[in-house]
């Protein structure tokens, strides 16, 4: 997660570009992660503009992961897991739907822009989908701008030199 | 009051008396005006320092779990407490949570008429000059040295008050009931309703002016009953998930995980709020998680004892209109 | 330039403002605040910002040298490089500080400067800071300065000692760095008389009377010293372990050094910490020395009334009443002081 500094991602390099947002994907290990990857092995086009860290489960997701995220200087935050009715876990993601119900709620009502924090199911033989949903995703994030009235300044480097 | 207050009073004495509990929770006058102090009584004779009245605003569950998890004999060991409607609510989910056993716990229920917000008052007098502080069914009168001021208690009277649906305690073992009606609200909060008017970016705005105050001393999380983790998420150092400072964000990103951690739970009884000494404004936040869920999961914290947690439940129908469904 | 008197010198009120623009020319005011009923010290560009006749402030001004925040250093171990954050200093002045507060100041002195190695962002604000305590005409109820060696007209720590009189400040300077704004301003004054100082003592007196005395403090210094005391038990019973006591006390000074790590880089930052809180004395080795809210509750008072008094001489508490003010369960400091000196 403290890989937020890095510079080539996250600000347009030059004015001609849009701004390429910078999101954090929290993918199921057993549909949404092996989805992306199938993404990947079939060659759809879609934006590179994910960080994937793979989780057990989508159940998993503290929504304390999702505010650091942010905080650390992400954009945007996808979770995403299995179907209801698939998970590996048989429940997990049922209870994490009704967590980011609430979640995704009032992180709108604090005035965060709800397109910030997303949730999409995607299993693993959804490679199209996912792929979309990226897609989708990375737009709605970009027309929200960078995230910069949560970021915390850590850009210590430029203090140091 | 005066005659709940006797009947407190003699209640407990004979409850500790005759052995059926070991220690009481209630309260007792406090050293400034305007306030009481929560107090823990053990003997007939102290039983007569318990005092009630509008300003009995702590909730008192917020000890228990510490007290339980001290006890040596768990078993055997019987804590009594006085419980006005939001407190008993409160006590439902730590019982649900397994923090206590109904068993370990005798409560007295007191059928709440509202409790007045000492703050709100003393904003309006000298509070240097105020000498005493006097009761009736409808008003409180504060005598001062510039002499006399009445306040009517309706309009003065804590936030979750106003709209409080529950002020009869939903769990007890013997209920007072004071001259005056409990409270019965009619009107709905419209808090959250207001604030959701407002546009996105005002929204923010707000919550940084009102977070921006804080100083991070926790008492928002320590005045919670339902905040007993023995290792708090904040307090965490490995990992240490967000900085100890002042910065906005590392307060914003406390505030709204531990407000997170009460969806569900939180029973709407303002002890946050009135903990903070810098008079922030916590149940703008607070309170939308309260509408929520009871919109989505028809779910209210402390009402029904056998009913289970939203959080820690599922359907399979539960909505999912909130997540992207790419075309 | 003021002249130095015997006794002192007149300001009429009426020149208050003269005053203010004067020492605006040379330093930073900062004071008790209209804006917000002198609950907080603000910048002050002119006297109307002033309210002189508050209570006291709801913060105490510890801020100003010891700050709840502050960066140490920033460093990037992969160029092995650091940077000392230094603070920006300027000549400041706190102008219209309670008795009580300026007392604890001095006592931060005590902490922060009077043992090698001294505090060096400390000492960079508090050298560059000189202080105008008002004297209280009338003290709060949760004021108990004199039952701790403080009172209305305490003059430690003060640079200028002010009296309010009627329409008329009586100024002193107690110290060069007082004599050094003297000379600073350019104000009309007049050598204050005996009678002014008649009616000074007169005022003073008053104030003590309204100060309540509750207890014998040596009684209760005394059964401190039996740290195994049977009172703590009963009197922490209720405390909640907030640490609002602590963070609003002007005494304590308690911190914590965290470093806020990326990658390589990181800042190191120190933030007021207390001993209210159970992170404050956890061991890496999960053991904690003070486990529950008693031991935490205990320290708070023992290091006041007993460990300060051994190491420095004074007594840690000067009677401010914040403590008592904000504390959200009503635990009241004299009667924790009351309950033991009074057990047998
Ligand atoms: S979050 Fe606040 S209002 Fe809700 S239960 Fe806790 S103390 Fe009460
Ligand atoms: S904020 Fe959350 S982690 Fe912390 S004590 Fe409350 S419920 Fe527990
Ligand atoms: S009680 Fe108030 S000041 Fe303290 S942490 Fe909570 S919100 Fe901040
Ligand atoms: S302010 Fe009161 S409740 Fe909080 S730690 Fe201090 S004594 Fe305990
Ligand atoms: S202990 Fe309380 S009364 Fe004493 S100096 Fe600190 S805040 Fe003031």
């Amino acid at each position: 997660m403290e890989q937020s500094d890095d510079k080539t991602i996250g600000q347009s390099d030059n004015k001609t570009n849009p701004f390429e947002p910078r999101i954090l994907a929290f993918l199921c290990n057993w549909c949404s992660y092996a989805g992306a990857d199938l993404a990947g092995v079939s060659r759809f086009q879609y934006p590179t503009t994910f960080r994937v860290i793979r989780v057990p489960c989508s159940g998993r997701i503290n929504p304390l992961y999702i505010i650091k995220a942010l905080q650390s200087g992400f954009d945007g935050v996808l979770v995403s897991g299995c179907h209801p009715g698939d998970c590996h876990y048989i429940s997990g993601n049922y209870f994490a739907r009704r967590r980011f119900a609430l979640l995704k709620k009032f992180l709108e009502y604090l005035g965060i822009e709800p397109e910030r924090v997303q949730f999409s199911w995607v299993s693993a033989a959804e490679g199209a989908r996912f792929a979309k949903v990226v897609k989708q995703v990375t737009d709605d994030i970009r027309k929200c701008g960078p995230m910069n009235y949560f970021k915390k300044n850590r850009n210590f480097v430029e203090r140091v030199l | 009051m005066k005659r709940a207050e006797h009947e407190i009073r003699s209640n407990v004495g004979k409850l500790l008396k005759q052995k059926k509990i070991d220690v009481f929770i209630g309260y007792e006058k406090g050293t400034l005006p305007l306030r009481t102090s929560p107090c823990f009584v053990s003997s007939e004779k102290e039983a007569r320092k318990l005092i009630w009245n509008s300003f009995c605003t702590n909730n008192l569950a917020v000890y228990l779990p510490h007290i339980m998890s001290r006890v040596k004999n768990k078993r055997s060991t019987r804590v009594g407490i006085i419980c006005k409607g939001c407190d008993s609510r409160s006590l439902v989910e730590l019982i649900k949570e397994k923090q206590l056993t109904r068993d370990q716990i005798y409560i007295i229920g007191i059928s709440c008429s509202g409790m007045v917000d000492y703050k709100r008052i003393l904003s309006q007098v000298n509070s240097d000059e105020v000498i005493g502080v006097d009761e009736t069914a409808d008003e409180i009168t504060v005598r001062s040295k510039e002499g006399e001021r009445v306040f009517s208690k309706e309009e003065n009277l804590c936030e979750p008050c106003r709209t409080c649906k529950h002020a009869v305690p939903t769990v007890y073992d013997m209920l007072i009931r004071t001259a005056q009606q409990p409270r019965q609200a009619t009107t709905s909060d419209s808090t959250v309703h207001d604030f959701l008017m407002k546009p996105r970016e005002e929204r923010w705005q707000i919550l940084e002016q009102e977070l921006g105050q804080c100083i991070r001393c926790y008492a928002c999380r320590n005045a919670c009953p339902n905040c007993y983790c023995k290792e708090c998420f904040a307090e965490q150092t490995k990992p240490r998930w967000f900085g100890v400072t002042t910065d906005l964000t590392d307060i914003i990103f406390y505030h709204t995980i531990r407000i997170f951690h009460q969806a569900g739970r939180c029973v709407d009884c303002g002890a946050c709020v009135r903990a903070c000494p810098m008079n922030i404004n916590l149940r703008l936040f607070t309170r939308m998680l309260v509408d929520e869920v009871k919109e989505r999961f028809g779910y209210e914290p402390g009402v029904a004892p056998e009913e289970l947690q939203p959080l820690a439940t599922y359907s399979a129908k539960d909505k999912q209109d909130f997540m992207i469904e790419p075309e | 330039m003021v002249k130095r008197e015997r006794l002192g010198v007149i300001l009429s009120e009426s020149r208050l403002p003269e005053l203010i623009a004067s020492l605006t020319e040379t330093y930073r005011i900062f004071g008790p605040s209209k804006k917000d009923d002198g609950e907080s010290f603000a910048a002050i560009h002119k006297s109307e910002e002033l309210a002189l006749d508050y209570g006291n402030t709801k913060m105490s001004p510890k801020g100003f040298f010891f700050p709840q925040t502050e960066s140490l250093m920033w460093y990037d171990s992969a160029d092995k490089k650091a940077k000392q954050d230094k603070p920006e200093v300027q000549p400041t002045l706190l102008f219209g500080l309670r008795p009580c507060d300026a007392l604890a100041i001095s006592y931060l002195d005590k902490v922060f400067l009077s043992n090698e190695p001294q505090d060096p962002y400390y000492r960079q604000r508090r050298e560059a800071t000189k202080i105008v305590c008002l004297a209280c005409n009338s003290p709060s109820p949760t004021c108990f300065c004199t039952t701790v060696g403080c009172g209305p007209d305490s003059e430690k720590g003060a640079d200028i000692m002010m009296y309010k009189l009627n329409d008329r400040y009586l100024m002193k300077a107690l110290t060069p760095g007082g004599e050094e704004i003297f000379t600073n301003i350019d104000v009309e004054t007049e050598p204050a008389t005996s009678q002014d100082i008649v009616e000074k003592d007169d005022l003073v007196n008053k104030a003590c009377q309204m100060v309540k005395r509750f207890v014998d403090i040596d009684e209760f210094k005394e059964k401190l010293n039996n740290f195994q005391g049977p009172w703590w038990e009963k009197l922490a019973q209720k405390c909640l372990g907030c640490g609002i006591c602590t963070y609003f006390c002007p005494t304590c000074h308690c911190f914590d050094v965290t470093d806020e790590v990326v990658k390589q880089s990181g800042r190191r930052v120190r933030t007021w910490d207390s001993c209210m809180y159970p992170l404050f004395t956890l061991h890496a080795s999960g053991h904690n020395p003070r486990p529950g809210i008693k031991e935490r509750m205990r320290q708070r008072i023992m290091h006041k009334f007993n460990y300060a008094v051994e190491y420095y001489g004074e007594t840690f508490c000067v009677g401010c009443g914040r403590c008592i003010i904000h504390c959200p369960v009503n635990i009241d400091i004299r009667q924790i002081i009351m309950d033991i000196a009074e057990e047998r």
